[in-house]
């Protein structure tokens, strides 16, 4: 079943709203009688519905291919940035990294040798107050700055416990040939032995600073915690220390 | 002069936020979020090209926004998930169609029209599917349609757009018989 031209002609004009007063009689009539009019009607409904569902479609998937445009126009930058920001990443690693161990090395982590050397001064000798041939030899020998020469008789001086003072000379002797370990065990030892605080106060204080040589920060410590604790020469040298080994 | 590529740069720049509002604001996935936006998008375009846009100084990334929330209010009280649909022709024919027919309710049956629609459209001239488009779907009135067509009255072009809907209208119908699409 199908309708005439004029039929036809209302139902667009229904559509496009353009229909008098006259015509919209009309158009209610044939809705009211005719069901070829209704089925026409409808079929152009769904036809408008489907111009507007395919252009919305089309207008939407063009929307989706800009953005999809303005993506890929993003994604070098991105890339690149991406790529710039990882090699800056990396540079401010190596940086820090060198700065870190730089501040480890140098600046955060006490140094101890490097204290020893600022604070370390040989104990000075003098021959001319010391009696006795072998005294006398040995005590001249490292004057003389022949450290490894006066080491061996300065043991056997140390060995006859000739003067509390020996010790300390051989331990000098030691730390100047670079041999902190053993002028630790005769500081120690002569430590032990000494009998009053003025010479305790020197075996205190080359045995911190052997230990320092020796790279043991905590035994050095322990040994300047207490001249630091007591009246004496190397007090205000052992609070600085102190202060470093922190 | 309106420049669309520029427009939707514009509208581009505030995809990100517009999207993570969504997110976190309500319960929707990310797919749906960004089909939420590009909708968005085509709205406001649409109030752009009708000179639509609310006359009071409006902040872009925020009324972009309201009609994203609106958007998907709108979906999820009916249910019309945006998930996957973008640019699905088949949910917006049905937002298009009128309350008053309900009878094409076949999924297959309705894809199969929408493909012959889709196709006919996509077959005529230029010339008969921009004054299809502009009438129907732009809501142009045929005094605008005249004057963007260069036809020298609207008359003229009420008789162009009348014959060009009445082309489409039986290209339907032969494809729909070949189809042996029975009704609609």
């Amino acid at each position: 079943m199908s309708i005439s031209e004029e039929q036809y002609q209302l139902i667009v004009k229904h559509i496009d709203q353009t229909l008098s007063d006259q015509e919209q009689q009309q158009f209610d009539l044939q809705v009211t009688e005719s069901e070829a009019f209704r089925k026409e009607l409808e079929q152009m409904q769904v036809l408008i519905a489907g111009v507007k569902a395919v252009e919305k479609a089309e207008e939407i998937a063009h929307i989706k291919d800009a953005f999809a445009t303005f993506d890929q126009e993003r994604k070098p930058v991105q890339k690149r940035s991406r790529r710039k920001l990882f090699q800056l990443g990396v540079a401010a690693s190596v940086i820090l990294m060198v700065c870190l161990a730089y501040f480890l090395r140098y600046a955060a982590a006490p140094d101890p040798v490097a204290i020893y050397d600022h604070y370390y001064e040989v104990f000075p000798a003098s021959a001319e107050t010391r009696s006795g041939k072998r005294s006398l030899e040995a005590l001249r020998s490292y004057e003389n700055g022949q450290y490894k020469a006066a080491i061996p008789l300065m043991e056997a001086l140390v060995q006859d416990s000739i003067d509390a003072v020996f010790p300390i000379y051989l331990a000098n002797a030691y730390l100047q040939v670079d041999d902190p370990e053993n002028a630790i065990l005769v500081l120690e030892k002569g430590y032990s032995a000494s009998d009053t605080a003025y010479s305790t106060q020197y075996y205190r204080w080359y045995l911190g600073l052997a230990w320092l040589k020796a790279g043991d920060q905590r035994r050095a410590r322990e040994v300047f915690t207490r001249l630091s604790q007591q009246e004496g020469i190397y007090r205000q040298e052992s609070k600085e220390i102190l202060e470093q080994l922190r | 002069m309106y420049n669309e590529k520029r427009l939707l740069k514009e509208l581009y720049v505030h995809r990100e936020r517009c999207v993570n509002l969504l997110l976190s604001k309500t319960n929707c996935d990310r797919d749906t979020a960004e089909n939420v936006f590009i909708e968005a998008v085509f709205t406001y375009k649409k109030k752009v090209t009708e000179n639509n846009l609310p006359d009071r100084k409006i902040h872009i990334s925020s009324y972009l926004y309201g009609i994203c929330h609106n958007l998907w209010l709108k979906s999820y009280a009916s249910e019309k998930k945006l998930k996957d649909s973008a640019g699905d022709v088949a949910r917006y024919f049905y937002e298009y169609l009128p309350d008053s027919i309900n009878s094409i309710s076949a999924k297959m049956y309705q894809e199969n029209l929408l493909h012959v629609m889709q196709d006919s459209l996509k077959s005529m001239g230029d010339k008969c599917r921009s004054i299809i488009k502009l009438f129907y779907y732009e809501d142009k009135t045929m005094t605008e349609i005249a004057e963007i067509m260069n036809f020298k009255t609207s008359i003229v072009a009420t008789t162009a757009k009348y014959r060009c809907f009445k082309e489409f209208r039986d290209r339907v119908l032969r494809a729909k018989r070949k189809q042996e699409i029975t009704d609609f």
